[in-house]
């Protein structure tokens, strides 16, 4: 069998290629590092969390549980950084007494875009929650209503309306897994004892272009 | 950036013979374990390729798009599966095809792919999932069958799981807070997987290592085996061409004796006529020389004698004077030469045909000297002396045209020796004597001896130190074959550089007595 064989340059010629190596090393090393920070800087950096309402808005179309924690998630058709929330508040649902929780899912459709645009994949995997409404919210009047800003938006209140908690329940962008938001809410699900409500950061794509107001007309809190 | 398998690159070019097996045991395992390293380096090329690929096309499927209500555009995870994909990739990729089977390019790759599974590891969550591809890349660095290798792997992702799992344990471990056990307890798998392999590269190398050296030994047999085929080769062209040689010579002397023996039929009765003749011209000159006297006679008693002038200058011009001077000797020289022409036939006869080679008969080994000496006389005279000292043997029992054969081809053998030395003034000695129940017959050469180193084999068939046609390599061995295997007897020598060879060859006159054991010769220093 023939070896494939180099020939090693000598002397000069080979500490001068020996050089050039390490500094291109280096070079690579530094650029895989920059690249690394920046990708989970972007992971890590959460979107516009909103101000929601303190208490459940009365003008709102969407229904407020007589008995246990009404839960809203504020969502984009197509953003995928919201199909690992969804993910989450999935595991979550599966673990939590249907009685104790009701859950809407809010999907906001950009103007210009159609019912047939917003049935999404994301779409399709909210549906297989038990017990989830699916909303779309045509001109994201809701949406403006309870505060959303970033897609995966989640504010959760008590059956007398009082707001228990808001923010994502994923720990990044497209990241699934623990999170301080998904501990949060899991708690104010499975052993309510009252505690203080609770805000986290939300990582997912905004809800309105730059070109739209995403700010609610009326009060806001 | 020297690796061994650079170093050991230099060497690798020499042939089996010009270095020690040792030596050449570690060209060869430097050379597999390059071709190794090389292979793993070109594997692990396309690796990263589909690496980069698979990471594209992940994103491509899972997130294309970043939206912003209406408006989209290209997500980062799209753009990092393209952009750190690539650079996380090239650089291994250009190592691997520009300087493969060097340290730095496996320790690169070893990097490089362990940064690979860690940002799948960020990417996926901490999925438990993702892990695998941190045995699986350090399976994958296992083909190096380098340990440093693992070792690299093993430290890089040591460092990442032990950083993250400080600052940013969701991205590893996927929960929020994660203990050191938690670091520990993952560096325990791969510790685990890593020792395992670290065993069986072990094994591996040594394998590679016990190969080598197979491999070196195997290359000596073969150059000893070629060497010995090319020696057998060459010593089987010599052989075929002494045995056509051979093959000539038995064919001229069969002529030859044919011939003695045609030529003895008409030197006899040359010899016979001669012979009459010369009795013949001595009637003639007695009737000559008594006609001459009474010619004288009646001159002196003045009788008459008709055509007197003319009788007497005719036999003044038939029968000169000088003729009876010169006759004699010419029909003594004639017959002289007659005589010898027959005695040299009668000893080629003698040497051809001297007993039947299936039955022993008796005869005299000084007169078989003798006839040998006539027949070798030829190739002897223009080269040496010979100085006989036959001494009183009595009659052997033995196969004599055989023994002819052994002493004949010893004497030839001390001609060329003389010759081969250049001594104008060489002398044979051929001596025989009656010692211990045993006829020693010794022929010594004043020739330049046997070298040292071709004295073990000096009675090998087909040994010869001579050129083609002048020597068939088998005189000596077909010598010790018809004294010791034919005869009992031994057969020695004595030989001293640039002095001379003596041959001593003992028959004994019982062959229930014969020494059938090969004697060692005893070599004078």
């Amino acid at each position: 069998m023939q070896v494939s064989r180099m020939n090693p340059p000598g002397g000069a010629a080979l500490r001068q290629t020996q050089k050039r190596l390490w500094i291109a090393l280096a070079l690579w090393g530094m650029a895989v590092l920059a690249g690394t920070l920046a990708l989970m800087s972007y992971s890590g950096t959460p979107g516009p969390s909103g101000i929601a309402q303190e208490h459940w808005p009365t003008d709102s179309g969407l229904t407020l549980a007589a008995e246990g924690i009404s839960i809203v998630m504020f969502a984009h058709p197509k953003c995928p950084c919201t199909r690992s929330s969804i993910e989450e508040l999935s595991r979550l649902f599966a673990h939590v007494d249907p009685g104790s929780a009701s859950l809407q899912i809010v999907f906001r459709v950009p103007p210009g875009r159609n019912l047939d645009w917003a049935k999404s994949g994301l779409w399709r995997k909210a549906q297989e929650i038990p017990g989830a409404r699916i909303v779309f919210d045509f001109d994201g009047a809701e949406t403006r209503r309870f505060g959303a800003k970033t897609s995966g938006y989640l504010c959760a209140y008590d059956a007398a309306g009082q707001l228990r908690f808001r923010g994502g329940i994923t720990p990044a962008r497209n990241h699934e897994g623990a999170s301080a938001g998904g501990y949060a809410l899991s708690s104010l699900l499975t052993e309510d004892i009252g505690q203080e409500m609770v805000s986290t950061n939300v990582f997912g794509c905004p809800l309105f272009s730059d070109d739209e107001d995403c700010e609610e007309p009326h009060e806001q809190q | 950036m020297s690796s061994n398998s650079t170093k050991l690159m230099s060497t690798a070019s020499c042939p089996p013979g010009d270095m020690a097996t040792a030596q050449r045991a570690d060209v060869n395992y430097g050379q597999h374990l390059f071709r190794v390293h090389s292979r793993a380096d070109r594997m692990f090329a396309w690796l990263f390729g589909g690496q980069w690929v698979m990471g594209m096309l992940a994103a491509l499927l899972i997130s294309p798009e970043t939206w912003a209500g209406g408006e989209s555009s290209i997500h980062v995870h799209l753009l990092a599966a393209i952009g750190l994909g690539g650079v996380l990739s090239i650089m291994p990729i250009i190592l691997a095809l520009k300087y493969p089977g060097r340290l730095i390019t496996r320790h690169t790759i070893a990097v490089a792919q362990m940064l690979t599974s860690a940002l799948l590891i960020h990417l996926t969550g901490g999925r438990i999932e993702t892990h695998f591809h941190v045995f699986g890349s350090l399976a994958f660095l296992a083909v190096y069958r380098d340990c440093r290798v693992l070792v690299t792997g093993t430290v890089v992702i040591a460092i990442d799981h032990l950083v993250r799992g400080i600052f940013w344990p969701e991205s590893v471990y996927g929960v929020l807070t994660a203990t050191p056990w938690r670091t520990l307890e993952h560096a325990g798998w791969v510790i685990f997987e890593v020792t395992v392999l670290l065993y069986s590269i072990r094994h591996s190398v040594q394998e590679i290592r016990q190969l080598a050296i197979h491999t070196a030994e195997l290359e000596d047999t073969n150059v000893a085996i070629e060497a010995r085929a090319m020696e057998r080769a060459k010593e089987l062209e010599h052989a075929q061409l002494q045995l056509l040689h051979s093959e000539k010579l038995a064919a001229v002397g069969g002529l030859a004796a044919g011939i003695a023996h045609e030529i003895n039929t008409p030197t006899q009765f040359v010899g016979d006529n001669v012979r009459a003749c010369r009795d013949m011209f001595s009637d003639l000159e007695r009737l000559v020389v008594g006609y001459q006297q009474r010619l004288a006679t009646l001159e002196e008693q003045g009788a008459a004698i008709p055509d007197k002038q003319e009788l007497v200058e005719l036999i003044a011009e038939v029968v000169p004077d000088y003729i009876f001077e010169d006759a004699p000797e010419a029909f003594k020289q004639t017959l002289e030469g007659v005589d010898r022409i027959r005695s040299i036939v009668a000893a080629m006869k003698n040497f051809s045909h001297g007993g039947s080679s299936d039955e022993r008969s008796l005869f005299n080994i000084n007169d078989a000297l003798q006839n040998t000496l006539t027949v070798a006389r030829n190739e002897v005279k223009y080269i040496a002396n010979l100085e006989l000292g036959l001494g009183e043997i009595p009659e052997f029992n033995g196969y004599q045209s055989e023994l002819n054969q052994v002493f004949l081809n010893l004497i030839v053998n001390a001609a060329h020796a003389i010759a081969d030395a250049g001594d104008e003034s060489g002398t044979i000695f051929v001596h025989t004597s009656l010692v211990d129940e045993e006829i020693e017959i010794t022929i010594t050469d004043t020739g330049g001896g046997i070298p040292e180193s071709v004295r073990g084999r000096i009675f090998e068939p087909f040994f010869t130190t001579k050129e083609v046609g002048r020597g068939s390599g088998q005189g000596l061995a077909i010598a010790h074959q018809i004294v010791v295997e034919r005869h009992g007897g031994t057969i020695s020598f004595e030989t001293e550089l640039g002095q001379g060879t003596t041959f001593v060859i003992r028959l004994p006159l019982d062959p229930s007595k014969s020494n059938h054991e090969e004697l060692e010769p005893a070599l004078a220093t």
